[in-house]
This record gives structure tokens, C-alpha cells and sequence, in this order.
């Protein structure tokens, strides 16, 4: 009799907003998963806010002892998790840039080119929300993402250097895409 | 990025829908721009060390036995350091704390001052209010398990506190915290009840 093939095992995957109760709970693993699903996000976020490695560095590590502190205070049913991390996040972020009392830049005498806080405050929860979601595809698809869009090779090239043929890196693009969208689409639960 | 989507992959045999959604990640992506590396010092999350805190608590409780002398001493000193007051130092560590009840906190370590004196701030959240009047917690070091080097008491009002204490110990990556609480009656330094995570 010929066996029965046992559908393929799928890690489950906790929600970000499964993760934090699970931490307010005390529970360090839980934790550690969020940190490694955000610590870039945090950076990014905060390297734009400060623009200094260190402090952001510092701003990292503070979002989450805060996140560690506060996480029993969230509310899965006032609205997913990632929402959450975002506002632990810009308060540390915040709290960092005031803590240096570092005087206000010079008014400029043109008006600026550069994007106003309703702008910029947008801008920075794309690039938390992609960045995060760039955390869940698997290495393959977020290699050739990362070729692709911030290398300055082109498709060819990226074929080349990763010693795969032309087509490959199309359809692990598209393949990473399409990941994206779902997450995107679905995420922030 | 000036690339286009079709300049990625092949849009050929996507139906509208398909390719409307892939577009507005693309256009997502090259909003977002790239993510940063990570410096080598966010490599872990803060506090790597787990050490479950009930093997811990049996551990420190088994050995705990500080001559009452040194540890007035220690206290003193402890007190003395805590009323200090520093700037806002540059973070060097931050370190995560778990204790009983659901208890939580974090220590962040600012530089030293050129005496070797180390800034911190410790902030708790879900620590019970202590009943006993006279009672307080005390934040030490461990050494060799055992909570040996104190940096300061607090007493907690509505279960959080942030606290900053000045500390002339040297901190390391592998420096374990502890909190104690104390009570009248109480043997110094009182039962452990939070830990390094």
C-alpha cells in the first residue's frame, strides 16, 4: 500500500501582536523574536529621526527595554502590534533627541525642498512597515530584493553575481513580491 | 532607484489586479529605501543571558550570608552614590530584568565619569507595593551568584518607579542585577525578587 505524503510542516508563525502579550508575560524568547523582527525597523526609523549611528543605537536599545517594561500594558484588541512597536518606538526615539537639549536648527531663509512632518511622518512608517515585512521572506527572495532595488546592478548582473540564471532572479523577484504584498496586506496583526 | 517594475520581473500573462498589487509594493520598496545594517552592537536583544529565575532565587537564597557590618557599610555607600546627579551619558548597556508577579524592568548604563563612577536608571513596572512600613528594595550586583555590591533602594507606590543611582562598580556586558526586598526583620539583603534576564 502506497503511504500517504504528509502535507509539508509549517512552523507557526506568531503575530507581532502574540509576541508582545507573550513578553508582558515575561517571556524572554518571545522577546528575542521581536527583536530580531524589528531591531532594523527601530534602526532605520531612528537613523532618520537622529541621524547619527550612535544615538540611534542607544534609541534602539531603549525601544526595547521599553518594549520589554511595557509590553503586559498592550491590548491586542485595541489593534495589531505593529502599530504598537511604532509608537514605543518614535516616543524612545523622541525622549533621545530631547535628552541632548541640542539647540534648534538656524530657520532657513527660502522655504525648504524637503518634505514637511506630515510627509516625513508618512515616509517613516513605509520604510517601518517594509522593512519589517522585509524581515519575514525568506533569505533567497530578500537577497535578490535587496540586489535588485539598492544595488546598482541590473537584473543580468544580479544573475551573475549570484550564479543563477536570468530567469531565477525574476522569478524569485516577483516570488518576493508577491510575499511582500501578503504581508503587507495582511500584517500589523 | 529609477528602475521600473516591469524592468524586474515579468508582468506578462498578470491579470490588472495582480499587477496593480505588485506595483504598489514595488512603489513601496522604493519609498521605504534600504533597511540599515544592524551595528554588531544590536547584534542581541538587551539582557542575552536567560537564567531561569527560580534556579537563580533557590541558588542566591542557599548562599547568601553578608556579614551585617560590611553590609551596612555596602548600604551606606549605596545610598551616598544613588543622590548623585549626571548629564544624559552616552547608553553603554541595557540590561532586562524579569522578576516575580509578572514584574519587569530595565537597567540602562550610561559611560562612567572619569572617577569610574557609572550613571544609571533603573525604570520597574509590576513590582508590588511593599506593605510593611520600613520595607524597600534594593538594586545590587551579583558576585559569584550571590547579591553582594548594592546601587541604590526605591520603594514603589503603584507598582513603577524609575529610579537613577550613580554606581562605582565596574559594569560589563556579563554584569548579573538583581533586586532584593527588605523588610524589618528582614536578614540584609533580603529575598531576591527580580534577576537578570
Amino acid at each position: 500500500m502506497e503511504a500517504a505524503l504528509a502535507p509539508p510542516r509549517i512552523a507557526p508563525v506568531c503575530s507581532d501582536g502574540e509576541l508582545i502579550v507573550l513578553t508582558g508575560s515575561g517571556d524572554r524568547s518571545a522577546f528575542e523574536k521581536l527583536y530580531k523582527r524589528y531591531a532594523r525597523s527601530v534602526f532605520g526609523l531612528a537613523l532618520r529621526r537622529l541621524g547619527d549611528r550612535g544615538r540611534a543605537e542607544e534609541a534602539v536599545q531603549e525601544t526595547f527595554a521599553s518594549v520589554w517594561r511595557s509590553a503586559s500594558t498592550y491590548r491586542p484588541e485595541r489593534g495589531p502590534g505593529a502599530p504598537w512597536l511604532y509608537g514605543v518606538a518614535r516616543n524612545a526615539i523622541v525622549d533621545r533627541s530631547r535628552a541632548r537639549h541640542e539647540p534648534p536648527a538656524e530657520a532657513p531663509d527660502e522655504p525648504s525642498g524637503d518634505s514637511g512632518p506630515d510627509e516625513r511622518a508618512e515616509q517613516a512608517w513605509t520604510s517601518w512597515r517594509v522593512h519589517r515585512a522585509l524581515e519575514a521572506l525568506p533569505e533567497r527572495e530578500r537577497e535578490v530584493v535587496a540586489l535588485a532595488y539598492w544595488s546598482d546592478l541590473s537584473q543580468s548582473e544580479i544573475a551573475d553575481k549570484l550564479g543563477i540564471p536570468l530567469g531565477t532572479v525574476k522569478t524569485r523577484t516577483r516570488s518576493a513580491l508577491t510575499h511582500l504584498a501578503k504581508i503587507l496586506e495582511g500584517e500589523l496583526r | 532607484m529609477k528602475r521600473k517594475l516591469d524592468e524586474l520581473i515579468d508582468l506578462e500573462g498578470l491579470d490588472d489586479a495582480t499587477r496593480e498589487r505588485l506595483q504598489g509594493v514595488h512603489d513601496q520598496l522604493v519609498a521605504a529605501g534600504p533597511p540599515p545594517e544592524l551595528p554588531p552592537a544590536l547584534a542581541a536583544a538587551p539582557g542575552a543571558n536567560v537564567v531561569p529565575l527560580a534556579s537563580r532565587r533557590r541558588r542566591a537564597l542557599a548562599g547568601v550570608a553578608v556579614a551585617a557590618a560590611i553590609a551596612a557599610a555596602c548600604f551606606g555607600a549605596g545610598v551616598l552614590v544613588g543622590h548623585s546627579s549626571s548629564g544624559e551619558p552616552k547608553t553603554v548597556t541595557v540590561v532586562a530584568m524579569q522578576g516575580e508577579q509578572s514584574s519587569l524592568a530595565s537597567v540602562r548604563v550610561g559611560q562612567p565619569d572619569a572617577d569610574g563612577n557609572w550613571p544609571i536608571e533603573f525604570t520597574v513596572a509590576g513590582l508590588p507595593r511593599q506593605l510593611q512600613d520600613h520595607s524597600f528594595y534594593i538594586l545590587m550586583l551579583e558576585k559569584n551568584g550571590k547579591p553582594v555590591f548594592p546601587c541604590g533602594t526605591f520603594r514603589v507606590r503603584n507598582g513603577s518607579t524609575t529610579v537613577r543611582f550613580t554606581v562605582p562598580y565596574p559594569i560589563t556586558k556579563s554584569t548579573q542585577w538583581v533586586v532584593t526586598s527588605m523588610a524589618p526583620g528582614v536578614h540584609y539583603p533580603g529575598p531576591i525578587v527580580m534577576t537578570t534576564v
